[in-house]
């Protein structure tokens, strides 16, 4: 039965089926066909999917991102971003991956990041900076992953959500991680530019005073992840509240503060979250469905023999994880990823003797770097669609930006204390 | 106009989602907790849901794999989206039936603190699916009268 399930999902895939569709059509034979469990339960389980308090943070986050980019708060932290790295080599690449270390601070998706940035940065590096096209559309995607490991992360709310994970934790674990990111892509394009000639975007370093004001300019934005990490210490909010926060936050700010948001800006940013929404939540409920289906046909137990019959050293365990998280990635979508695969290996993980949290951050990176290869990856042609690159230019240009984030998952698979230092030593 | 009615209704519930948890949070924080709120906050919320994903397919954001429709003659490509729709709703009415059988079913369970019926629940599945097929079948439609064109 549960080689009829992955048969059909993957059929139905292929026909290009959204995958929503797909997997509820999948899971459909397990309730009509076998009889065990009535199929008013399949129903069931899709309002109990969505009456979950901690995946309302979901929304919420969605919600608050595209409301901090109606009310300018963006545009602020593009020149902060600027003013702070626009000197080195390489300048708006730079600029590109700095931002994204701090747009992760307030908004949860990569995929969001990479279009913001791809618009807003994009045409002034291949016009200005010497970048061409494709290495514009290789540093823009990569950098946007830094987004998906600093908190607030909707691929790590998914991950603690669907497998019981403190989400306090995951976000925590996620900053050290991101800020190893950050540093070794700037190196990485740091190295790029230096071969290949790309311009630095400012003369000379700025004045500090320059610096100073531009900061305080953004400091409404860069307190955000600060205020909510001391607040998750002291458990002043839970991930939701925090969410809910987020969104009058970025009310205050765009009406009060920088008086930037309009009735239209708001409204776009209204029908942009629900639609978001729409598209993440009935991924949710269908996959809460093929899970329960895949559940009542024992698929983790099975799984979990299958591999240590494998094998039962804990190393290899993780090394056949991976392979498969990479092999997923490449083809699904990065929630549907996370809903779908992670609750089937993190058992086998977590009884090989690994830490969920620590296992949650590599995973849920690995899962967002399949965002960024062919044939599926949702960043990749996000910002390819948007530059008007081929994807088999951006592989090429992509290539030394895949070999930092092999080094990264090596770094983060080997060294625990990278995502559990902080969880350890705050809660 | 539809559309409009469904961005007015979803907007609204979310801001009501979002004021309720914020309700909650800060009475909680004030030592004066009030239960009912992030009960009526998930009530509003699956109702927000399914009004959402309706949205989200008229604006086509429920995405699949592109890469074997991308790669075959534009005819089978047609032919392939019209029956994957076809099946879409075939899917969407056994729900339909399932989900109205469920409501009635459940109506009868009362949930949480306020005891409400269940089917104020369950009884969103049966609009989000009819809702879903109705936007399923204009699409339909529009595919088949417009074949000739790319």
């Amino acid at each position: 039965m549960l080689l009829t399930i992955a048969g059909l999902f993957a059929l139905f895939l292929i026909l290009g089926m959204p995958i929503a569709f797909a997997l509820a059509l999948a899971s459909i034979p397990v309730f009509v066909v076998t009889g065990t469990m009535p199929p008013t339960v399949a129903v069931q389980k899709m309002v109990t999917a969505t009456q979950s308090f901690p995946l309302l943070a979901v929304p919420f986050f969605i919600f608050a991102g595209n409301l901090m980019n109606a009310t300018g708060i963006t545009e602020r932290l593009v020149n902060f971003a600027r003013l702070l790295t626009g000197w080195m080599a390489g300048g708006l690449g730079q600029v590109s991956i700095v931002l994204s270390l701090i747009m992760g601070g307030i908004s949860g998706s990569a995929v969001a990041d990479a279009s913001m940035e791809a618009r807003l940065l994009g045409p002034s590096m291949i016009a200005k900076g010497g970048y061409s096209k494709a290495a514009t559309a290789a540093v823009l995607a990569f950098g946007s992953i830094i987004t998906a490991t600093i908190p607030p992360s909707i691929g790590l709310i998914l991950f603690g959500f669907i497998n019981n994970v403190s989400i306090g934790q995951l976000f925590l674990g996620g900053v050290l991680p991101g800020l190893f990111l950050t540093v070794l892509l700037m190196v990485t394009a740091y190295i790029v530019a230096k071969r290949n000639g790309y311009r630095a975007d400012l003369p000379q370093m700025p004045a500090l005073r320059e610096l100073a004001a531009s900061f305080v300019e953004s400091i409404w934005a860069l307190a955000f992840p600060v205020v909510l990490i001391v607040g998750f210490r002291f458990g002043w909010f839970t991930a939701t509240e925090a969410g809910a926060f987020l969104i009058f936050y970025a009310l205050f700010i765009g009406m009060f503060i920088y008086r930037d948001l309009t009735w239209a800006r708001f409204y776009d940013a209204v029908k942009d979250s629900i639609t978001d929404l729409g598209m993440i939540m009935l991924l949710i409920m269908m996959a809460a469905v093929l899970g329960y289906a895949v559940t009542i046909e024992r698929g983790p137990q099975q799984i979990t023999e299958f591999v240590t019959s494998l094998t039962s050293e804990p190393a290899a365990i993780l090394v056949l994880v991976t392979l498969l998280l990479i092999v997923s990635g490449m083809f699904l979508e990065g929630a549907a990823n996370i809903l779908l695969v992670t609750p089937i290996v993190l058992p086998v993980l977590t009884q090989a003797g690994f830490d969920p949290v620590h296992m949650g951050i590599l995973i849920v990176s690995l899962i967002n770097f399949g965002g960024l290869t062919p044939p599926v990856g949702v960043i990749m042609f996000t910002v390819c669609g948007i530059l008007g690159v081929k994807t088999g230019a951006f592989t090429k240009a992509a290539l030394p930006y895949y070999v930092a984030m092999l080094l990264f998952f090596v770094a983060v698979a080997l060294i625990p204390g990278l995502s559990l230092l902080l969880p350890k030593a705050l809660m | 106009m539809l559309q409009r009615i469904e961005y007015a209704c979803a907007g609204l519930l979310l801001g009501a989602v979002v004021i309720l948890v914020g309700i909650a949070a800060v009475t909680r924080g004030m030592g004066m907790p009030i239960i009912w709120s992030v009960e009526v906050a998930q009530l509003l919320f699956v109702w927000l849901v399914v009004i959402a994903a309706d949205l989200g397919m008229q604006t086509n954001r429920h995405f699949g794999m592109q890469i074997m429709l991308d790669n075959v003659p534009s005819s089978i490509r047609k032919a392939t989206e019209i029956a994957n729709i076809l099946v879409m709703i075939g899917l969407l009415a056994m729900l339909f039936y399932y989900a109205w059988n469920n409501t009635i079913l459940i109506h009868s369970r009362l949930d949480g603190a306020l005891q409400l019926p269940g089917s104020y629940y369950h009884g969103s599945m049966v609009v989000g699916f009819g809702l879903l097929i109705r936007t399923l079948l204009v699409q339909l439609f529009q595919r088949i009268r417009n074949w000739d064109e790319v």
